[in-house]
């Protein structure tokens, strides 16, 4: 019953307004309690930010980072509010993560000219995974107010040469857009595009993997990036001028009836000069 | 939220959420949502008891389109028509109706009596109101109801369009009410135009938008003023129409490409090899 109840949890999720995502995962989870960690590991949420007092950084929160109520830092790696034993990367694998870290800081800076960013690595057994966080909010220009979410999870699994790794890439973008202006109302829109990608890659050094991952990350975000424009700025505005026409249907009928007449006409025009 | 994640919330709380979800379900996709609670609460008695009120304001939030039987022209369900008890009236074709909110169906049909005080305004504007709704939504279904009250006359004109493709993905719906109060020659006209599209092929994209117009009115007859207020509609709709589309241009050119450009601006992929390297240069300076 619970695996039907998380796959209903799901399929509500991916039709509830995602403007309200926090809302409805908060009541989802007062509604079936039993499913709180398995909706809290599965369901994107947009990210939070906190501050790294001790570094003078901000960083991201999501579940990968989150034991019990606290959060750990990926700068000074220790928890807020501050936990006795918290789970934390083993030495090795942290310190691939202070490599990833500043890694992905430098791919925000270019791609995003600002945002935060955070870099979470755990182990498995043949492997590791990690989840790679960037958010980036505008500035407000326009009076539009907008803010990009990418959660990248990915999966590493170290082949048993050790010279070779897979990489199983899920990733989730959120667009969020919004706008209160006389002319146009309240326009809000929003939501998420998630995608999954996998490649092998060569693996040379530890840091090879960032390097595999950081070219499978980018090339999946100019992917999704692509899609969003798609989606968000040419579907939705064709469904909406589909749902009302500005100029009326009786307009557009006479001039589809030129056009039919003029395309006779040329029609008729050839036939008549070919040989 | 409950204290410990462990807590049962009560039966009130849960068809609080349950009604909620319900009421926010996209246009096109009640019976999914529905499905979904349903199993969500795995309460039967609980829901028919007391959830089954948001299925009623539900369809008359969405301005959900009816099909009469014996009627060419479907008509709206909406909160101005309601005469309770499950019934609903249709001014155009004369007749009172029984609404099943989960079939979606019309039943029972009987007789109405308009108000004659304001049937003749209600028809003018009808006439000049349905003509606008086929000028302008291919699929669109309009209704116009009125009311005489103690000191004025009211008019309540909406419109709704949709467009359901759940086999790829998306769903949108249009909806415009218009409140006329007029009073001795002049009064006010008051509109609410709403839009919502869903997407959600491999994720969830909404878009929700809503705007309020006023005017003000001068009525003389009943077809002047029925068009004088279609007129005052068309302007409005299309000037927000006009205003979305806008929006639109400026989301994409400069909001979203201020947030994540197509590519750094030295106009080729990162090279990782050298972020890599980078750092690691900047470690073997710092141990010198």
């Amino acid at each position: 019953m619970t695996e039907e109840q998380l796959n209903r949890a799901l399929d509500l999720m991916r039709r509830l307004p995602p403007q309200q995502i926090e809302k409805n995962l908060s009541d989802l989870i007062d509604l079936v309690p039993e499913l709180c960690e398995d909706l809290l590991s599965s369901v994107d949420q947009p990210l939070k930010i906190a501050r790294d007092k001790k570094e003078g950084k901000d960083y991201l929160l999501c579940d990968y980072n989150r034991d019990g109520d606290s959060y750990r830092s990926p700068w000074s790696n220790t928890y807020d509010p501050a936990l006795e034993d918290g789970t934390l990367p083993t030495d090795k694998l942290r310190h691939l993560e202070v490599e990833a870290n500043a890694a992905f800081d430098q791919y925000r800076q270019m791609y995003f000219e600002g945002g935060v960013s955070s870099v979470y690595l755990w182990d498995l057994d043949h492997g590791f995974a990690g989840v790679i966080l960037i958010k980036r909010a505008g500035d407000g220009a326009r009076n539009i107010k907008g803010c990009w979410d990418s959660i990248h999870v990915v999966e590493v699994q170290e082949k048993s040469t050790g010279r070779s790794a897979h990489y199983k890439l899920t990733s989730t973008v959120m667009l969020w857009l919004q706008t209160s202006r006389p002319g146009s109302g309240t326009m809000n829109l929003g939501g998420s595009l998630t995608r999954q990608m996998e490649q092998d890659g060569t693996v040379s050094e530890p840091t090879s993997h960032i390097v595999n991952m950081g070219r499978l990350v980018e090339d999946m975000e100019n992917k999704i990036r692509h899609t969003l424009n798609e989606i968000y700025f040419g579907k939705t505005k064709d469904i909406v001028n589909g749902l009302r026409s500005i100029t009326t249907l009786a307009d557009q009928k006479q001039k589809q009836a030129l056009r039919d007449d003029l395309a006779n006409a040329l029609q008729k025009r050839q036939g008549k000069s070919d040989p | 939220m409950a204290e410990t994640r462990d807590e049962q919330i009560s039966d009130q709380e849960k068809v609080r959420i349950a009604s909620d979800f319900i009421r926010h379900a996209p246009p096109g996709e009640f019976n999914e949502v529905f499905t979904d609670v349903r199993v969500l609460l795995n309460n039967d008695t609980l829901l028919k008891e007391g959830v089954a009120g948001a299925f009623a304001l539900y369809n008359k939030d969405q301005l959900t389109p009816v099909k009469l039987p014996n009627a060419s022209i479907p008509s709206l369900v909406t909160e101005h028509n309601d005469i309770g008890g499950g019934r609903f009236f249709d001014p155009r074709s004369r007749q009172s109706f029984k609404y099943d909110h989960l079939r979606k169906e019309a039943s029972d049909l009987q007789p109405w009596e308009p108000d004659m005080l304001v049937e003749t305004w209600r028809e003018a504007l009808e006439t000049q109101f349905t003509e606008y709704t086929a000028n302008h939504y291919k699929h669109g279904v309009c209704a116009v109801f009125a009311q005489s009250r103690s000191d004025c006359m009211s008019l309540v004109a909406c419109i709704e369009d949709h467009q359901f493709q759940p086999k790829n993905y998306w769903n949108g719906r249009w909806r415009s009410q218009w409140c006329a109060t007029l009073s001795g020659g002049s009064g006010e006209l008051q509109g609410t135009l709403r839009v919502q599209v869903h997407y959600y092929e491999d994720g969830n994209v909404q878009l929700v938008c809503s705007k309020n117009v006023k005017h003000s009115l001068t009525s003389s007859n009943e077809v002047e003023t029925a068009k004088e207020m279609v007129r005052l509609i068309e302007e409005s709709e299309s000037e927000y129409q006009l205003a979305i589309n806008d929006n639109y241009q400026t989301m994409s050119d400069t909001t979203f490409k201020a947030l994540r450009r197509q590519l750094p601006i030295t106009r080729s992929k990162v090279d990782w090899e050298k972020i890599i390297s980078y750092k690691i240069g900047k470690e073997i300076n710092k141990t010198q």
